[in-house]
C-alpha cells in the first residue's frame, strides 16, 4: 500500500528530479515509513508526507527553499482538526447543531431525490421532450381517450408530427405452467416502437400491416417478463405466449429500461388488430405523437384542432367541440405527483432554512461565549483574516457532519418512503446517487458559508477591544447578536406558519373525506373480482353461467349471508362511465350528451352493500330480466342523478337513450341513495342497469358474512379455481380496505406535510428556547435588581413569557401574509375546506402561541428563582 | 571568499551542509544526522531534501560520490561537501552566530 504511493507520489516530480534521484527517494521515503511503529506516528508520517510533495513542488516550481513555502492549506488543515476536536469538547453545542443539520439537510435531500427522478429526469426515449399524448377534449376539464377514426384521421391529415400512433392498456391473462398471471399490457400500433425511436434490443418492433384486423398476434415481452416466463436470459424470439387463450408470436424483447409509455410499467406490447370504422366511435386508445423538429406543442394543438373539424365533417353526430389535443408525454407519465412533490420539496426546503437558521443561532451563541478568545487572538495579532478562517473552519466542520448524516438519513427514508409503495410514477428510479450528492454537497457548502459569515459580521474590530477591555468575558458586539437571534427566530414563526396552516387545511381535508359517506355498509363485505379471458368465454352465455354458479356456491359458505353481483365496485371503479340522453329533454345537437357511472347490478347488490332505496324499487330478475340487450331495460339512478336530471319532479318513469342509440328508450325505475364510484370527493351521480340483460366478462362478486369467517379467502379462490382452473387468482379485497385505499393519496400527502410542519415547529420551538434561555442568563443581574425592588416571580415569569410570545407574534404577522399567498398552490389538493378557512388558521396560529409559551416557559421559571442577593453580588 | 560561499544559503541547504561537515553521508543519513542534531525538530521530507540536493549539486556545494564503503548498497550514493560548501557553511554559521549574540544580549534567548 504505502509503496504505491510512493511511487505515485514520485510520478508526481519534474523529470530532472525523478531521473537524478528516483531510486534514492523511494529509499529515502521507505525508510523513514519504516521507522514510525505506531498508529498515531503513521497518520503524521503521511500528513508530513503529504506537505512534503506539495511543498516540494511548489519550490521546485517557484525555485525556492521547500522548507520556505507557507502553505495555508495545510494550516487550515489544521484549523479543521481544531474544529473537530473543539466540538468533541464541547458536546452540548455539538450535538443540537449537527442533530439538526442532519435533519435539515437528510429530508431534504430525500425529497431532492424524488423530485429528481420523478419529475426532473428525462423519460428514457431519445429526444423525449418532444413526444407528446393525444387526447379528445370538448371542455377544459373533460379530456378522454381518442377512436380507431381520430386515429386513422390523424394519420392522414396532421402535419405537425413525424409521425402518430396509439396504444391503449389491458389486463390480459398470460397463460403459464404453474399457475395463469395477469399481465399488464400496452396494445399498440404498429409504429409505436417508431415514434418512440426505441427498438427491442433482442428481435424486432412491429411490421407496417401488423396492427390490422386479421394480421397474426405478435407480441414484444419486457426483459422482466421475458426473465419470469422464459427463465433469465431464455431465448424468447420465434416463441409463442398464450394471451387471453390466444397464440402470440414473440417478435422481440425490449431493453430492462423500457416499460413504458406510461406509468405504471408494462409487462408486455402487443400489436393492436384496427377494425375499419364505422362510425367516430368508440373511444378507446391514447394518441402517442413525435413534434416534427421545430413544431412546438401550440402549433400541434393548432394542427390536430383542424383535422378534429374535418373528422367532425366525415362523421357527423359527435360533439363538434371535441379536439384532438396534444399533451407532453413527460406532463402524462408524471401527472399531478408532479405539482404535489414541488410542493413537499418547498415545504421541506423551508424545514431545511428553519434548521440552518438554528444552527446559526448556536453558532451566534457559542461566538458571544468566545468573544474573549478571539480578542486575545486579536491582540496578540490574529488578522479578521485569520479569525475568517477560524471560523470557516468550524462552519465546514458542522456543515461536513451535516451533509454526511444528512446523506445517510436520506438514503434510509428514501428506502422506507420506497418500501411502503406510496403509487408515485418512476419512484423506483429514485437513489441517492450523484445528483444528490451533489446538491447536498452544494447545500454543506452553503451552510458552511452561513455559519462563518454570520459571527464574522457581528465581530467588528471595536468590538474585539471591547472584548478585550471586558476581561475576556465580554461579547463580541453582543447586543447586535442579540438582535440578529432574536430576528432568526422571528423570521423562523414567519416560515412555520404557512406550513402548519396548510398541514392543518390538509388534516381538514382528509377529515372531512374521510366522513364522506360513500353511500354503502363496508363491514363485513368482501369483494372477488375476475376476469374471464375473452377467447375462452366469446359467448356471453358461457360468462353467464360462470358468474351465476360462482355466487351461488359462494352463497353456500358457512358464514356468508349473500352475494351480490356488480360490474364495477364503489368508492373508485365504475368500470364503465357512459353517455346517454333523456328522451323527453335531448341535448342539443353537436353538443356533448351527460356522462355519468355505467353500473351493471344484481338483484342482491341493493342488500348486500346495504344501499338505501329513496323512490320506486331495485332490481328484480323476474320483472327485469326478461329480453336482451335490444329490448329497453328498466335502470336504477341515484338520488343526485335525480336531482341534477329531474329536479322538480320524480325520475321514476322517465326514459333515456343509451349511448347514440336512439332506437330503444329504457326506463327509470327506482332511486337510491348516493354511492360514489368516481372517488369519495365525486359527485354521486350513477346509473344501475341489471346486470342479467348484459353479462360482461370482468366482473366483481360482493360477498356480505357475518363476521370475519376463517379462510373465506381461500374458500372463495378455490371456488373460482373449481369453475375455471386456467383464471389466474381472483383479487379478493375487503371493501373496508378499499374503502382506506381510496383516500391513501390524500393521506400520503398529508402526512407528509404535517410531519415537515411539525419538524420545523419543533425546531423553532428549540430556537427559541435557546435565546430566550440566553436572554435570562444575560440579564440575571437586572432580574436580580427588580426582585429585590419588589418584583414578585409571577412578574418575572410574565416578563420572561411576553417576551417569548412577542417574538412569535412579530414573526406570525409576517406569516399570516405568507399563509395567504402559499395556500393557492394547495387548492387543488383541499376537499370541502376553503383555502383560507378560519378553523385552519386559527388552529396554526394558537398552536404556533402554545409552542411558543412551552419553549419559552423552562427560561421564564429559570429567571423567576433568581435568588436576587447571588445575582447582584456577582456583579 | 568565493562566489558560491559568500550567498546566504537557506535552511534547507544550511541543514544539509551541517550534516556532510563531518562525514561523507547517503541520502537516509542526512536525514537521520539532521534528524538527531536538531532533537527530532526538523524532519527533511523527501521532496524537500532531494530538492535541495539537487540545487546544492547544480550549485557546487556538495558532490556525489561512490559508496566508499564495500558491500553497501550500490543504488546508494553518497554525498560530499565541497570547498565551496565549507565556505557557505562557515559564512552562514558566522551570521547566525551574530544574530544569536544580538539576540541574548538583550536576553531573548539563554
Amino acid at each position: 500500500m504505502s509503496e504505491v504511493v510512493f511511487r505515485l507520489a514520485l510520478g508526481l516530480y519534474p523529470h530532472r528530479i525523478r531521473a537524478r534521484f528516483g531510486a534514492e527517494m523511494l529509499d529515502y521515503m521507505r525508510a523513514n515509513y519504516e521507522r514510525r511503529r505506531t498508529w498515531r506516528d503513521r497518520v503524521a508520517y503521511w500528513r508530513a508526507f503529504a506537505a512534503d510533495l506539495v511543498r516540494a513542488l511548489l519550490a521546485t516550481w517557484a525555485d525556492r527553499d521547500p522548507r520556505t513555502v507557507d502553505l495555508p492549506m495545510m494550516s487550515f488543515f489544521r484549523d479543521l482538526v481544531r474544529a473537530g476536536r473543539d466540538f468533541l469538547r464541547q458536546p452540548g453545542f455539538a450535538l443540537p447543531a449537527a442533530v439538526t443539520l442532519v435533519i435539515g439537510i437528510g429530508t431534504t435531500a430525500a425529497v431532492f431525490a424524488l423530485l429528481n427522478a420523478i419529475v426532473l429526469a428525462p423519460l428514457p426515449y431519445p429526444d423525449s421532450d418532444s413526444l407528446v399524448v393525444i387526447f379528445e377534449q370538448n371542455s377544459p376539464t373533460n379530456r378522454f381517450n381518442i377512436s380507431t377514426a381520430d386515429f386513422l384521421g390523424m394519420e392522414e391529415m396532421q402535419r405537425s408530427l413525424e409521425a402518430v400512433a396509439a396504444f391503449t392498456v389491458r389486463s390480459p391473462v398470460l397463460a403459464a405452467p404453474d399457475q395463469p398471471q395477469r399481465v399488464r399490457a400496452a396494445v399498440v400500433t404498429a409504429d409505436f416502437f417508431d415514434v418512440l425511436q426505441t427498438q427491442p434490443a433482442q428481435g424486432r418492433g412491429f411490421a407496417p400491416g401488423e396492427d390490422r384486423e386479421g394480421a397474426s398476434e405478435v407480441a414484444v415481452l419486457s426483459a422482466a417478463l421475458r426473465d419470469t416466463h422464459f427463465g433469465v436470459g431464455g431465448e424468447a424470439v420465434g416463441q409463442t405466449i398464450d394471451l387471453d387463450g390466444t397464440l402470440h408470436t414473440v417478435v422481440g424483447v425490449m431493453d430492462a429500461a423500457h416499460r413504458g409509455p406510461i406509468e405504471p410499467a408494462v409487462d408486455l406490447w402487443v400489436a393492436l388488430q384496427l377494425v375499419e370504422p364505422g362510425r367516430r366511435g368508440p373511444f378507446f386508445m391514447r394518441g402517442l405523437g413525435r413534434l416534427k423538429g421545430g413544431s412546438d406543442i401550440e402549433k400541434a394543438r393548432t394542427d390536430l384542432a383542424d383535422v378534429s373539424r374535418r373528422l367532425y365533417q366525415r362523421w357527423p353526430g359527435f360533439d363538434e367541440n371535441a379536439m384532438l389535443t396534444p399533451y407532453s408525454l413527460h406532463e402524462i407519465v408524471v401527472g399531478s405527483a408532479g405539482g404535489r412533490l414541488g410542493l413537499v420539496f418547498a415545504a421541506v426546503l423551508l424545514v431545511l432554512i428553519v434548521a440552518i437558521a438554528n444552527v446559526v443561532n448556536l453558532v451566534l451563541a457559542r461566538s458571544v461565549a468566545r468573544s474573549g478568545e478571539f480578542a486575545v487572538r486579536a491582540a496578540v495579532g490574529a488578522s479578521r483574516w485569520r479569525l475568517a478562517r477560524l471560523l470557516l473552519a468550524d462552519g465546514l466542520v458542522l456543515a461536513s457532519v451535516g451533509g454526511a448524516g444528512g446523506l445517510v438519513l436520506a438514503w434510509i427514508a428514501l428506502k422506507a418512503f420506497q418500501a411502503a409503495e406510496p403509487g408515485l410514477p418512476r419512484l423506483t428510479d429514485a437513489t441517492i446517487g450523484f445528483e444528490t450528492g451533489a446538491f447536498v454537497a452544494g447545500l454543506s457548502a452553503f451552510a458552511a458559508l452561513i455559519f462563518a459569515v454570520a459571527p464574522l459580521a457581528l465581530t467588528s474590530g471595536t468590538a474585539l477591544l471591547r472584548g478585550l477591555r471586558a476581561g475576556g468575558r465580554g461579547s463580541v458586539s453582543s447586543r447586535a447578536t442579540r438582535r440578529l437571534r432574536t430576528a432568526l427566530v422571528a423570521i423562523e414563526f414567519a416560515l412555520v406558519l404557512p406550513l402548519v396552516v396548510g398541514g392543518s387545511l390538509l388534516t381538514l381535508s382528509l377529515l372531512k373525506l374521510s366522513q364522506v359517506d360513500p353511500g354503502f355498509e363496508p363491514r363485513d363485505v368482501v369483494a372477488v373480482s375476475v376476469s374471464l379471458p375473452a377467447a375462452a368465454y366469446a359467448d356471453p352465455a358461457l360468462s353467464e353461467i360462470f358468474w351465476r354458479a360462482a355466487a351461488t356456491e359462494m352463497a353456500e359458505l358457512p358464514g356468508v349471508v349473500s352475494v351480490g353481483i356488480s360490474q364495477g365496485l364503489p368508492p373508485d371503479s365504475p368500470a364503465t362511465h357512459n353517455n346517454f340522453d333523456l328522451v323527453d329533454r335531448p341535448v342539443v345537437a353537436g353538443t356533448s350528451q351527460p356522462v355519468t357511472p355505467w353500473v351493471g347490478a344484481g338483484d342482491n347488490f341493493l342488500d348486500v352493500l346495504e344501499l338505501r332505496l329513496v323512490d320506486g324499487r331495485w332490481f328484480d330478475e323476474a320483472l327485469d330480466g326478461a329480453g336482451d340487450e335490444n329490448t329497453p331495460w328498466n335502470l336504477v339512478v341515484t338520488e343526485s342523478w335525480a336531482r341534477r336530471f329531474y329536479p322538480d319532479e320524480s325520475a321514476i318513469g322517465k326514459q333515456i337513450y343509451s349511448g347514440g342509440d336512439r332506437s330503444v328508450e329504457h326506463n327509470i325505475v327506482g332511486v337510491i341513495g348516493d354511492v360514489k364510484y368516481d372517488g369519495l370527493a365525486g359527485d354521486g351521480q350513477t346509473l344501475y342497469f341489471p346486470v342479467y340483460r348484459f353479462w360482461q366478462r370482468s366482473m366483481s362478486l360482493v360477498v356480505r358474512t357475518n363476521g370475519a369467517p376463517v379462510g373465506l379467502a381461500d374458500s372463495l379462490d378455490s371456488i373460482v379455481a373449481s369453475l375455471d382452473a386456467n383464471l389466474p387468482p381472483a383479487d379478493i379485497e375487503t371493501m373496508d380496505s378499499r374503502l382506506g385505499a381510496s383516500i391513501s393519496g390524500q393521506r400520503l400527502w398529508t402526512r407528509m406535510l404535517v410531519f415537515f410542519a411539525a419538524s420545523a415547529l419543533l425546531l423553532t420551538a428549540v430556537g427559541l428556547f435557546g435565546v430566550l434561555a440566553h436572554l435570562v442568563r444575560q440579564q440575571t443581574q437586572e432580574i436580580g435588581v427588580r426582585m429585590a425592588l419588589g418584583a414578585d416571580r409571577l412578574a418575572i415569569v410574565r416578563m420572561v413569557l411576553s417576551r417569548g410570545l412577542l417574538i412569535a407574534a412579530g414573526g406570525m404577522a409576517v406569516g399570516l401574509g405568507l399563509s395567504f399567498a402559499a395556500s393557492r398552490t394547495l387548492e387543488s389538493l383541499l376537499f370541502g375546506v376553503g383555502r383560507n378557512d378560519p378553523t385552519a388558521l386559527v388552529v396554526a396560529c394558537a398552536g404556533l402561541l402554545a409552542v411558543a409559551v412551552a419553549a419559552a416557559y423552562l427560561p421564564a421559571r429559570r429567571a423567576s428563582r433568581t435568588d436576587p442577593v447571588r445575582a447582584i453580588n456577582s456583579a | 571568499m568565493t562566489s558560491a560561499g559568500s550567498k546566504p544559503v537557506t535552511s534547507s541547504t544550511y541543514y544539509v551542509l551541517l550534516a556532510l561537515a563531518d562525514a561523507d553521508r547517503h541520502g537516509v543519513g542526512i536525514g537521520d544526522e539532521v534528524r538527531r542534531r536538531t532533537d527530532g525538530i526538523v524532519e527533511l521530507g523527501p521532496g524537500t531534501l532531494y530538492a535541495t540536493l539537487s540545487k546544492m549539486l547544480d550549485r557546487g556545494l556538495i558532490a556525489q560520490i561512490d559508496a566508499p564503503v564495500e558491500g553497501d548498497d550500490p543504488r546508494r550514493r553518497y554525498y560530499s561537501i565541497t570547498e565551496g560548501g565549507r565556505e557557505a557553511l562557515s559564512y552562514e554559521t558566522h551570521r547566525l552566530s551574530v544574530v544569536l549574540h544580538a539576540a541574548r544580549s538583550k536576553g531573548i534567548a539563554e
